[in-house]
């Protein structure tokens, strides 16, 4: 019932495109009737000029298009590198060792649900206006999945796997590095593909700190000053970004990990 | 298990509580602005007592809440909707795939300003569209990940017992993705808590968000900490609910088995 | 004794599949004929395309070529070797789910249901989910919900590959029992040649990929029959020797 119906490939190429293609003609089209103001939105081909324009026009928010894309990567970045470096080394401790669980688990469960955007006004107080406070901002969101992501992947491992590490005459820490965490890198690697995806998606966020440059702080400028190609711009260069690295981080966890299932 | 360990199972998770509460309070004896855990409690009673600008504070947690909940059924039944559409209509997927993947990878907080743009920041239509899709996405994803991953064998094991493609859709496909839609919601719904926080600090007039923004053009972290501590609260609140939910929807996934 | 009548007649069957290592022939040129009210083995080696010809038959899958042609009623209860149970539904919800599908009423779909649910006696479980069951129960409810359906023809495919030997022997009491009270033709098929020898009106030996019948057994033996009888292990060593032989 839900298996596609045999098409050539030039079909279903076409099919898609369709679709595509009828979306950016519905959007030009309404822009060219003047259903919508100008103020509200522009057509796609406006905005492609805007791409191409932004690279050397600093109307209206002071810098070219590569200064604003190169901010945001150094922030989110920082944010998402650090957060890997302790949540992911946490969350293998917490899933492994009872005692590190038992005393950080509540602690991180307190924590979990509190959006990052939340805690803006606390760490301008104590970390300033500056890069590290829009870097904590993205620590904060990308942390938690790595913890996760790490404690779930660790705590599956197998009693059996355990066991024949134990009559070896492993030692419990032996068993961690060995066992525990050789069998939780696939999840761990999952964790930090999410883990990027919610740094990158906090970005807007993080940038709404006193910034005078970076994507976030563009699109806000555009709709100050009105100017839906800059906002549509900013949102398109952030998802094509976002989608271009999340990519890459996938083939990154195929190739470390080729044991796991090629499906998914 | 003996009982002197017992004992330090129940300790270790108070310790590590009480040792966070001890940590905010020393930073806060270290900073003169940012406030500690007393007087977050005395802000609390405070804006109880006198609130702000006039406005409960129960206002604030109910228009939040009224917010979040209005875009989460919108984003329910459309999410679902659609995943079931692209799970179920392969020509329908073929055309609006793409499409959809041109929007998936926006993040819902970058959609702000355009629309903000669209629809103006006067009432709550702005915010409700911002928190919608936060949610929609993990919902239409997890929709179609549900459907079309369901087992071939159930499928066949219909048709042989003589159910119609509707049958088919209505008692099997459906059901058998109840798990993975309701883990949907539960994605999505943090992801509108964090919309709605963005959503209420950027188009001002009330809400949780309102008073996270006002702490912050004001240095009073006291307020600061109410807005976190309600916002984990309703946040957890709700995520229990939906729980509660899933017990209900799906008694099965609870069993022991034999 | 009059001729038996031909319930279903399958003629010239063939299916390829393409896979990356190229074209597998599946099913090649399959034809035999299935009796009003036998119980017909078909017994062959794992990976066969065994479960491809039961398919074609229950019309879950086309062939290439050749085609099933049933007398009558051309619907058939179909029981998986991993259950396909619907493990959101009762026990009882499961077993009515085919008379639910033709609109029957609640009280036909509940009697019918708890009728069958008795024969593989399972009458205590009705409201327990399939979690809650062990896998020969869990057959079980497929069974009775592949009998519910009102089919002449039941199509089982290795039912009990999944059981272990305790459980399997009983399954196969089970099955023959309600050989006894429900008029149906059964295929069976199976890799295990005593299973077959022990449950077949008939036996199909089909060899390895592509399928094709290799021979055919009729086991004269009294049922109940006694597995370390002399001409049960005879017939063992033949229908082995001929499996050997056709890989």
């Amino acid at each position: 019932m839900y298996r596609e119906k045999k098409r050539p490939f030039w079909q279903n190429a076409l099919l898609s495109a369709a679709g595509i293609i009828v979306f950016f003609a519905i959007w030009e089209l309404v822009v060219a009737t003047g259903m919508v103001s100008p103020e509200k939105l522009v057509a796609p081909s406006k905005v492609i000029y805007a791409f191409f324009d932004k690279f050397h026009n600093v109307v209206p928010d002071g810098n070219t298009l590569d200064v604003h894309i190169i901010t945001s990567l150094k922030i989110v970045l920082a944010g998402f590198l650090s957060a890997c470096i302790i949540g992911v080394p946490l969350g293998l401790a917490m899933g492994f060792f009872k005692t590190c669980n038992r005393l950080l688990t509540p602690v991180f469960e307190i924590v979990r649900p509190i959006p990052p955007l939340a805690w803006i006004p606390i760490v301008i107080v104590m970390l300033g206006i500056g890069f590290q406070s829009k870097v904590f901002i993205i620590f904060i969101a990308a942390f938690v999945p790595c913890v996760i992501n790490s404690y779930t992947g660790i705590q599956a491992t197998p009693k059996v796997l355990l066991n024949v590490a134990r009559t070896a005459g492993a030692s419990h820490f032996e068993m961690f590095c060995k066992v525990g965490v050789p069998y939780a890198l696939p999840m761990v690697f999952t964790g930090i593909r999410v883990s990027f995806g919610s740094a990158w998606a906090t970005l807007v966020a993080a940038e709404m700190i006193a910034s005078s440059e970076g994507l976030g702080y563009m699109i806000q400028q555009g709709r100050n000053a009105s100017k839906p190609e800059i906002v549509i711009l900013g949102m398109l260069v952030i998802g094509l970004i976002g989608a271009a690295l999340t990519y890459l981080l996938g083939i990154l966890e195929r190739k470390a990990t080729p044991w796991r299932k090629t499906h998914e | 298990m003996n009982k002197s360990n017992r004992i330090t199972d129940m300790l270790l998770p108070v310790i590590s509580v009480m040792f966070v509460l001890a940590l905010w309070w020393f930073a806060s004896s270290q900073n003169d602005v940012l406030a500690g855990p007393v007087e977050t409690l005395e802000r609390f009673i405070e804006l109880i007592e006198h609130p702000k600008m006039g406005i409960p504070l129960y206002v604030h947690v109910l228009s939040s809440f009224y917010r979040i909940m209005v875009a989460f059924i919108f984003a329910s039944v459309i999410g679902v909707s659609l995943g079931v559409a692209f799970g179920v209509l392969p020509t329908f997927k073929r055309i609006m795939w793409p499409v959809f993947s041109i929007l998936r990878p926006l993040p819902p907080l970058a959609w702000i300003p355009l629309i903000v743009l669209w629809v103006g920041t006067s009432g709550d239509a702005s915010k409700i569209i911002i928190i919608f899709i936060g949610i929609v996405m993990a919902v239409i994803i997890n929709t179609f990940a549900g459907i079309s991953h369901t087992d071939e064998m159930l499928l066949d094991a219909g048709r042989t017992l003589g159910a119609s493609k509707w049958q088919i859709l209505t008692d099997i496909t459906l059901p058998n993705s109840i798990p993975v839609i309701l883990a949907g919601l539960k994605t999505g719904l943090s992801t509108g808590w964090m919309s709605l926080v963005a959503a209420e600090m950027m188009v001002v007039d009330n809400g949780i968000g309102f008073l996270i923004n006002d702490s912050m053009q004001y240095y009073d972290t006291a307020l600061d900490f109410v807005g976190i501590i309600l916002v984990a609260l309703s946040s957890s609140l709700l995520t229990l609910l939906l729980n509660l939910l899933e017990r209900r929807l799906c008694p099965w996934l609870y069993l022991q088995s034999k | 004794m009059a001729l038996p009548s031909v319930k279903i007649e399958i003629s010239k069957l063939s299916k390829s599949y393409e896979t990356k290592k190229g074209v597998v022939r599946v099913l090649d040129d399959v034809s035999f004929s299935v009796y009003e009210n036998e119980f017909l083995v078909i017994l062959g080696p794992g990976q066969c395309g065994k479960t491809v010809l039961l398919n074609t038959i229950a019309d879950i899958e086309q062939p290439d070529s050749g085609s099933v042609s049933f007398n009558g009623d051309s619907s058939v209860g179909f029981v998986f070797q991993r259950y396909a149970l619907f493990n959101w539904k009762t026990v009882i919800k499961n077993v009515e789910t085919p008379l639910r599908y033709r609109g029957a009423s609640a009280e036909e779909c509940t009697a019918t249901a708890r009728k069958y649910l008795d024969l593989v006696g399972l009458k205590d479980f009705e409201s327990a989910y399939p979690a809650q069951l062990s896998g020969g129960m869990k057959q079980r409810v497929a069974i009775a919900r592949a009998y519910t359906s009102g089919s002449d023809t039941i199509i089982m495919d290795e039912p009990f590959g999944a059981l272990d030997a305790q459980t399997r022997y009983q399954m196969e009491e089970e099955v023959l029992k309600l050989r006894k009270t429900e008029k149906a033709t059964v295929i069976f098929v199976t890799n295990n040649i005593e299973e077959a020898i022990y449950l077949g009106d008939r036996i199909l030996l089909f060899s390895d990929k592509p399928s094709h019948i290799v021979n055919e057994f009729v086991p004269e033996l009294p049922r109940p029959r006694n597995r370390t009888s002399p001409e049960f292990m005879a017939l063992r060593d033949e229908i082995t020797a001929q499996m050997d032989l056709s890989l």
